[in-house]
């Protein structure tokens, strides 16, 4: 409730600050958890061809095939460590790039934890023990280099650029905060409100809404490929899942060190073992499996968009993996059948049925696992199935018949003459030879893969694509306004399946409800008791009635906004909280009074004049749940005889190990989790979500006032918001005036 | 680390970070010119760190040569030169160079616009015969200028949306009194739907042509075959008349007071202070590039610390983020700072900051790691810059445009390595006067 209330005055801040620009994304042969591929612009219809009939037209070259790309030398070397270290020297330009990757990415995160690979890495250049997040930007400015850090589905990469002379830096950087980085949380929640953005973006974004449905559909909800992050997964993820994280998989003997560039390898190698000698190796745990999802017959989701005028199409498949010898025939019919953009065999049948229908293309996840096959297309939504089925009979075509002998001189001239254009820069060269040994590949695969690709013959590409497509069995996605493709579908008989697309994609992970074990039952009940003792016992039950005063800031954005809050309960029903915000000098005041089921508010209007008003019914469950969750009181809701209480797991909070109850709330779908510290038995933490938001309440600084013990330090987080309160007075009981609760006449 | 956003959205907003940064690299291998008869110009710089060849045109027009009423030509050509021609159907130039695993890139800013194709270094012959192709034979149909127009007018619209980039195009206006720098290549929705098929055209043959033009080839090519192909397909092209050039009747005149505007509010807070400086190939450009980046440039420039760090007392900010760049042109072009914020009442105390800045780095100029900082990022900017043929041919060409010498960039970082903390502090005070400032505020609607 106070903190809703707070949310709608400051809520203008959040909105005008800037937003956070977008850190590029290395490019990695591994790379592929989702299908990147943008539609090609929708190609202008030309109804008149000036052009037609004429014989003097400029004509394209004769495939040339590309030279022999020559690596330079490499240096490969394995430091005490167990790290793996590829040099490599180039000394085209007095340049160095240091690319680390961690075989830290999506694949390897639990499901209670999705985004924490992406979290982690956001957070490793946010502050590490030799340096806060402005030392690290400051240290990288001075000699004009970069630092980034990355994850991708199979991956955690951390890369350095800089002048050759500046090395050091990079080798000052790197390690620090690949081996010791701090996660502090208010950088943590910079990078969750990033992420939440992105998240919220999906919801707007029917491109990628399809893609991810797509991914969640062929997986399934059992596989990782099918998770997506959802506001819910993102606000849950803590320090210590990141920390947790880290501690799992960053390690030496799970990663790999490219160095490329003007650098000489003899100098190079002690200081590499200086820089990351206090890396230590350490087993690692087991990696996640999971079963492929077989595929049989045809699954469709609608997910309806209203007001939506296009259709976002896309059929998926299972792919192929890196290392399947088909690979590379693969991608010259993919080129053929949509990687090439207006020229594919997909826009051009489109083109030619008239349809409203564009944007065409297809790809490959080119993991190490097996990934998707995604064919995509934009439509208008009149036209969605007739396009569809436009899309399926080219992809069962080519299944049945394979590329012609042009279309693959095609491909190969595109696929073999482009390769050597990606090994421009060092760093290019570098995350090549790191993608190659991610995938367990020599560095005979980068040099040879031109000519990999220029071996494909009619036979081999023709026997993979009748091998890898399969027309029979795919899932459908169709994101636009169901009341444009329901007919459709219906016409044509199709079964489907029909989501909102505000609907989460994946389900959300449920705590089991089931039977809790008599014997974790009553230490947690114990635990409980031990708790509710600690805090004051007897003195607790006895309290009637308590106020406490408290200042501090509030904060959405980087701007942090003084407050001071009065809370005032008298059990079992009344509560006031008083909350004035100094808005550069001036001061918002809201108050909230509720006294059993009716209540008043007061807050400034658009002017700044306060304003007052009662409490709405539809306001009740909110309040009824903010005065059951009473931190002071919800040890004693806990012993409740009709509570439900859940163990679960213990978790640390910054390295302390916390007892960690489940409690249902009063309120269908609300659930507090209180974490209690194993060894004080002081309350560290509440948290609760309400669906759309999390927040977490954590406490602090306790100190005995009256017998009880009170938390005097107070930080909550959660919708984007953070507030650090200090109280400066606690009374057990205080006399109260008689209207504290009641509606004043007039704004007070 | 990634730029920040006001550096980013400044950039954006002008069309093109027109800094043609600094100098020699020790390794870089001679550029060599030479010009056909009928005045074409050509820069070839021959490297076998790369499979590839870049092939660029650059025609020395922008947005400064367009008709003060349509604005927005210039750019129109970056969309349409890919639209067919008389050998060339539309879209297939760039087809048939991603065929062969290549890509395209056109710009066009308030000097210049060029194309580029980079692709396997063998097919340099046939990226050169496609760009003598539309330079001259360019068709104007209706049907592709119609679309290009809207495309063009749909990125206006998106550009305005972004409250900075809409502040920064006021400042110019407010900025440049006569110059046509008062607008960006941008362009304009209203002029664009007057602007004819015959207005392009003309527009077209008064500009495109090859004594307005470099082709600048940078790769794995030899001079002698750059030769051969530019004499096959560029020579026969006829020599036209010399281009007008408006600007160069419309010169800004010094400023000699305080120029400050309050415009219409708006949801974010922002005052941009500015300041003329010199055309590129004046030497004090190197000293103020320095300025520019001690100032606004990174977490340690004295702008952004002095507007983003907390009053330890009341522990807020003056500002939410603030920056400053600058935008070297071939005429005098400006810099221009930047504060962003919410409240209302802190316009003036970030106008107030800003200045103080300006004034503290002309009173004593900058320190022993500031000036390294900023000659180290201006270095290491330009190195990165190379690293790619497109690159390397994109500084030919903006150093051509700019100077008129292709090669004029490799003497840059000499350049800026002889600055002083003297040299910053006597141009601070020379361009950056209290009197020489432009101020637009765009108040916040505010709490």
């Amino acid at each position: 409730m106070t903190m809703s209330r707070l949310v709608s005055l400051v809520i203008l801040v959040a909105a005008c600050a800037p937003k956070p620009v977008a850190v590029p994304i290395p490019k990695l042969p591994g790379d592929g958890d989702t299908n990147v591929a943008k539609p090609a612009p929708a190609p202008t219809k030309t109804v008149d061809d000036p052009w037609a009939g004429k014989t003097d037209l400029v004509a394209a070259p004769a495939f040339a095939p590309p030279a022999k790309l020559e690596l330079p030398h490499i240096d490969e070397l394995k430091l005490a460590n167990g790290l793996d270290v590829m040099i490599v020297k180039d000394d085209r330009l007095p340049v160095v790039s240091v690319q680390l990757a961690v075989r830290a990415g999506r694949q390897l995160e639990p499901r209670a934890r999705l985004g924490v690979s992406d979290a982690t890495a956001n957070m490793l250049v946010k502050g590490s023990k030799r340096h806060d997040a402005s030392g690290l930007a400051k240290a990288i400015d001075f000699v004009g280099g970069t630092i980034t850090a990355d994850a991708t589905f199979e991956a955690t990469i951390v890369s350095c650029s800089v002048l050759a002379r500046d090395l050091a830096t990079c080798l000052d950087l790197v390690p620090d905060i690949v081996v010791q980085p701090t996660f502090p949380d208010a950088e943590l929640k910079k990078v969750q409100d990033q992420m939440l953005g992105l998240v919220r973006q999906r919801v707007e974004d029917s491109g990628a809404l399809a893609n991810q449905h797509a991914q969640n559909l062929l997986w399934g909800n059992d596989h990782v490929r099918g998770w997506m992050d959802s506001e819910l997964s993102v606000g849950a993820l803590h320090r210590d899942d990141l920390i947790a994280w880290h501690r799992d998989w960053f390690v030496p003997n799970n990663s790999v060190l490219v160095i490329a560039g003007d650098v000489d390898a003899k100098k190079l190698k002690p200081q590499l073992e200086r820089a990351f000698g206090d890396w230590k190796t350490k087993p690692l745990p087991p990696a996640p499996k999971y079963h492929e999802p077989g595929l049989s017959g045809i699954r469709i989701r609608l997910v309806d968009r209203p007001g939506a005028t296009q259709t976002h199409i896309r059929i998926g498949q299972l792919g192929i993996r890196h290392d399947d010898p088909r690979y590379f025939d693969a991608l010259v019919w993919n080129y053929a059948l949509g990687g090439s953009g207006l020229g594919s065999r997909l826009s051009k049948a489109l083109h030619a049925s008239n349809l409203k229908a564009f944007g065409a293309s297809t790809s490959f996840d080119h993991n190490f696992e097996r990934g998707s096959f995604v064919v995509q297309a934009l439509a208008r939504s009149s036209d969605a199935l007739a396009s569809t089925k436009v899309l399926l009979a080219e992809v069962a075509k080519m299944q049945k018949d394979g590329p012609t002998q042009d279309e693959i001189d095609a491909a190969i001239a595109n696929i073999a003459g482009g390769y050597g254009l990606r090994f421009e820069a060092s760093s290019d060269l570098g995350a090549q030879l790191l993608g190659a040994s991610l995938h367990g590949f020599s560095n005979e695969y980068v040099t040879k893969f031109p000519q990999m690709v220029q071996a494909v013959t009619l036979a081999s590409a023709k026997q993979s694509a009748a091998d890898v497509l399969d027309p029979h069995d795919y899932v459908l996605v169709l994101v636009g306004d169901a009341k444009d493709l329901e007919p459709q579908l219906q016409k044509e008989g199709w079964r489907y399946e029909k989501v909102a697309f505000t609907d989460p994609i994946t389900p959300e992970v449920k705590q089991p409800e089931g039977p809790v074990d008599p014997k974790v039952a009553a230490a947690t009940h114990k635990l409980l008791e031990e708790a509710l003792a600690a805090k004051g016992g007897k003195k607790l039950n006895a309290m009637k009635a308590f106020h406490w005063h408290a200042a501090g800031t509030t904060s959405t954005g980087p701007q942090a906004v003084p407050v001071e809050v009065d809370r005032t309960f008298v059990l079992p029903d009344k509560m006031r909280i008083d909350a004035t915000l100094d808005m550069q000098g001036k001061k918002a005041q809201v108050i909230v009074a509720v006294d059993g089921k009716v209540g008043w508010q007061q807050q400034p209007d658009q002017t700044g004049a306060p304003q007052l008003g009662d409490l709405g019914p539809e306001e009740l469950p909110g309040i009824d749940f903010e005065r059951w969750r009473e931190p002071e009181l919800i040890l004693v809701k806990a012993l409740d005889p009709s509570a439900k209480i859940m163990p679960a797991a213990d978790e640390t909070i910054d390295g302390k190990p916390q007892a960690v109850v489940r409690l249902p709330a009063p309120v269908p779908g609300l659930d507090v989790v209180i974490y209690i510290d194993r060894k004080t038995k002081m309350v560290s933490r509440l948290g609760f979500s309400d669906g759309r938001t999390n927040q977490a309440d954590d406490f602090s600084d306790y100190h005995e006032v009256s017998g009880i013990q009170i938390a005097f330090k107070r930080k909550s987080t959660g919708g984007g918001r953070t507030t650090e309160l200090t109280l400066s007075k606690f009374e057990v009981d205080p006399k109260l005036d008689t209207t504290t609760f009641a509606k004043p006449a007039k704004p007070q | 680390m990634a730029r920040s956003l006001t550096a980013l959205a400044l950039v954006a907003a002008l069309g093109s970070a027109s800094f043609a940064g600094p100098g020699p690299v020790s390794k870089l291998p001679s550029i060599e010119t030479f010009q056909l008869d009928n005045g074409l110009r050509v820069a070839v710089l021959k490297t076998d760190a790369s499979p590839a060849v870049t092939v660029g045109v650059w025609y020395h027009v922008g947005s400064k040569d367009e008709p003060r009423d349509r604005r927005g030509t210039a750019r129109m050509f970056e969309q349409l030169m890919f639209k067919g021609s008389s050998h060339v159907r539309a879209d297939w130039h760039a087809q048939a160079i991603a065929g062969l695993g290549g890509y395209t890139d056109a710009q066009a800013d308030e000097d210049a616009t060029h194309f580029s194709d980079t692709l396997p270094a063998s097919y340099v012959d046939f990226a050169i015969q496609l760009e003598a192709e539309r330079m001259r034979n360019l068709m104007f149909r209706k049907a592709a200028v119609d679309n290009e127009r809207e495309l063009v007018k749909d990125k206006i619209r998106k550009q305005e949306a972004s409250p900075v980039a809409k502040g920064l195009l006021k400042f110019l206006a407010v900025a440049y009194a006569k110059h046509p720098y008062a607008w960006t290549a941008a362009g304009n929705p209203t002029e664009l739907d007057a602007t004819s098929i015959d207005d392009l055209h003309k527009f077209y043959d008064a500009y495109y042509q090859p004594n307005n033009a470099l082709l600048v080839v940078v790769g794995n090519v030899s001079l002698d075959q750059v030769k051969a192909s530019a004499n096959k397909w560029f020579a026969p092209i006829a020599r036209a008349a010399d281009p007008p050039r408006p600007a160069a009747a419309a010169p800004e005149p010094a400023q000699t007071a305080k120029k400050r505007e309050v415009v219409e509010p708006g949801q974010l807070g922002i005052t941009l202070v500015g300041w003329h400086v010199p055309a590129a190939k004046d030497k004090d450009i190197y000293p103020l590039q320095i300025a520019s980046n001690v100032l606004g440039r990174g977490e340690a420039a004295r702008i952004k610390v002095r507007l983003k760090t907390p009053d330890p007392k009341t522990k807020r900010a003056l500002a939410l983020d603030g920056g400053l760049e600058s935008f070297v042109k071939e005429d005098p072009g400006v810099m221009i700072a930047v504060g962003l914020y919410i409240e209302k009442d802190a316009a003036d105390p970030v106008e107030a900051a800003i200045l103080d800045e300006v004034q503290k780095l002309g009173a004593r100029g900058p320190t022993t790691d500031e000036l390294r900082k900023a000659k180290n990022e201006l270095e290491s900017g330009f190195v990165f810059s190379l690293e790619h043929v497109q690159g390397l041919a994109d500084a030919l060409g903006r150093s051509w445009i700019q100077s008129g010498d292709p090669s004029s960039f490799v003497r840059d970082v000499d350049e800026l390595e002889k600055v002083t903390a003297a040299d910053v502090e006597r141009v601070v005070k020379q361009y950056m006067a209290p009197d020489k400032t432009t101020i637009v505020v765009i108040p916040p609607k505010g709490l």
